[in-house]
């Protein structure tokens, strides 16, 4: 539905202007060339193409889609859920009208939630059609699961850095309560990306109400919860009306910009994308102790060549995994789809470490 | 043209563009410093080109692309501290406008404000967009016109694309 959000009220040329001052805002070009000498040759990324090149894969390819998402839930973001900390936490959220006041206690979870339907017969190998029709029926089916839905970065084999989300629903409805919870791991600053390990540095609950789709961006009423970890060389996490120093939490409750935290791409499109010929069955392998589908994109797909494979259940007909590659980069992304038990549920916490004040 | 000259008649242009692009000074002079690197090293190939300058933005934009994503998280809150020392003297009203758009840029995923600055702060087709970025024309347009429906910017002509689907509930 088209058309509920609020009129726009700013123009071209204010973008214009602010990206202007912005730009006026350049460091000295004299001191990046003094501090580019006293580098040395170090080396690092790869180049574009150059006329004639063939074009390698590089970094500026990997998470090509997924780029949105999780600077939206830092920047602004990541939002949270401190409401879980209060929250008797069970089956499924209520729709709402969509009214501050507004973060109802979970009522119990269902009795079960034992997944959608299997709709191609076991020991059939569907093909893309049948597939895709069979993932669309699948996600629909779970859209009252928690997704739990986990990002790994490796660069030359190592990881670097790593992102656990919780969503739930999985497919909120307009006017519906959501909640999610994003932690976010990463090398600490300065050490060395070969020897270094993955260390903790921000977990973040966000639950608003999920608006209807919009052209325009939205404030709802929404509740974030940002704890932003010391000992990970940063300062602080998210900015503004959201500025966590590091080595404290804080949570914020109000009307907010709505930020979309549901796992990219989404399960609908890749459906679509599956009927379009984008991906093509190369095999059915045994992946977390269940029969999949593998597919890989074509060359017609998203992402322009650069390999990218997908796993789907054959029990459930849910993706199961997709690894993206470019050049030496690569995203190892795992879905959950799991029922709203209370165990499940309880992910949507952000503990707050010991020791740690609030600050806002 | 050595890439000493270069540098000395180009860098701060450059700077600009990667100031804009990131949204932060010392990103900014960090993303800018990695691909000199690299340039320096390449310049006899990258000096021969027509337009070297075109061809280090794009670099740049890669460089930004692929910035670690703790990089931009460590950036210390408060863009504000990178303000010459004090408010614009501009109206309060004016003042606190641009800096809830400076914030409103800052939560747009990284290609959509590449997509962004490279139409608003180069003034770049869309064809031309597409280049820098590796990406199709139509993709660029679904990036600017996710972007301007984000900061709730009115177009003087309407993007001729179909708005971006969202998933079928």
């Amino acid at each position: 539905m088209e058309g509920v959000g609020r009129a726009p009220a700013r123009t071209e040329a204010d973008i214009r202007a602010v990206l202007a001052e912005l730009g006026r805002r350049a460091p000295s070009a004299d001191d990046v060339l003094s501090e580019l000498r006293a580098a040395g040759p170090r080396r690092r990324g790869t180049s574009p193409q150059l006329p004639g090149q063939l074009r390698t894969a590089g970094p500026h390819r990997r998470r090509i889609a997924r780029l949105g998402w999780p600077q939206l839930a830092v920047s602004a973001a990541a939002v949270a859920t401190a409401v879980a900390l209060a929250l008797t936490l069970g089956g499924s959220p209520s729709r709402t009208g969509g009214g501050p006041g507004i973060f109802p206690v979970l009522p119990n979870p269902p009795a079960s939630a034992d997944g959608p339907p299997v709709i191609v017969p076991s020991g059939h190998h569907p093909s893309s059609a049948e597939l895709a029709k069979a993932m669309l029926t699948a996600f629909s089916a779970a859209a009252d699961d928690l997704v739990y839905w986990t990002t790994d970065d490796f660069r030359a084999g190592h990881l670097i850095q790593t992102t656990r989300t919780w969503s739930w629903p999985a497919i909120p409805r307009p006017g519906q309560v959501q909640y999610n919870r994003d932690v976010f791991s990463a090398i600490p600053r300065g050490a060395s990306e070969a020897m270094g390990s993955v260390k903790l540095t921000e977990d973040n609950g966000y639950v608003t109400v999920t608006p209807h789709p919009s052209r325009y961006g939205q404030d709802e009423p929404a509740r974030l919860t940002m704890v932003c970890y010391a000992g990970t060389g940063q300062v602080g996490c998210g900015g503004g009306r959201f500025d966590t120093p590091a080595g404290t939490w804080s949570e914020d409750t109000g009307v907010m910009p709505y930020i979309d935290y549901r796992p990219s791409p989404r399960g609908a499109d890749l459906a679509r994308q599956i009927a379009r010929g984008q991906w093509r069955i190369v095999g059915h392998p045994l992946l977390r102790g269940q029969r999949a589908i593998k597919l890989a994109q074509t060359r017609s797909g998203t992402f322009e060549g650069h390999p990218v494979f997908l796993w789907v259940s054959v029990a459930t007909y849910l993706p199961l995994r997709m690894i993206w590659v470019y050049g030496k980069f690569t995203e190892v992304d795992n879905w959950y789809y799991l029922p709203p038990s209370k165990a499940n549920l309880a992910h949507l916490r952000v503990p707050i470490p010991p020791g740690y004040q609030r600050s806002g | 043209m050595t890439f000493e000259d270069f540098a000395g008649a180009r860098l701060q242009a450059v700077l600009r563009f990667a100031t804009a692009l990131t949204g932060d000074p010392d990103l900014a002079k960090d993303v800018v410093q990695e691909v000199l690197i690299r340039v320096s090293s390449r310049w006899q190939e990258i000096g021969q080109l027509d337009h070297p300058e075109a061809y280090i933005r794009k670099m740049v934009v890669n460089e930004y692309l692929s910035w670690r994503r703790r990089s931009w998280r460590l950036i210390p809150s408060g863009t504000s501290s990178h303000l010459p020392g004090r408010p614009s003297p501009d109206p309060a009203d004016g003042y606190v406008e641009r800096q809830a758009l400076l914030a409103e840029l800052a939560k747009l995923s990284r290609r959509q404000r590449t997509a962004l600055v490279l139409r608003y702060y180069e003034g770049f087709s869309d064809a031309e967009i597409a280049d820098v970025m590796g990406c199709t024309r139509s993709t660029v347009r679904g990036h600017v016109f996710k972007a301007l429906a984000a900061l709730r910017v009115e177009l003087n002509q309407p993007l001729t694309i179909t708005a971006p689907r969202q998933e079928t509930r």
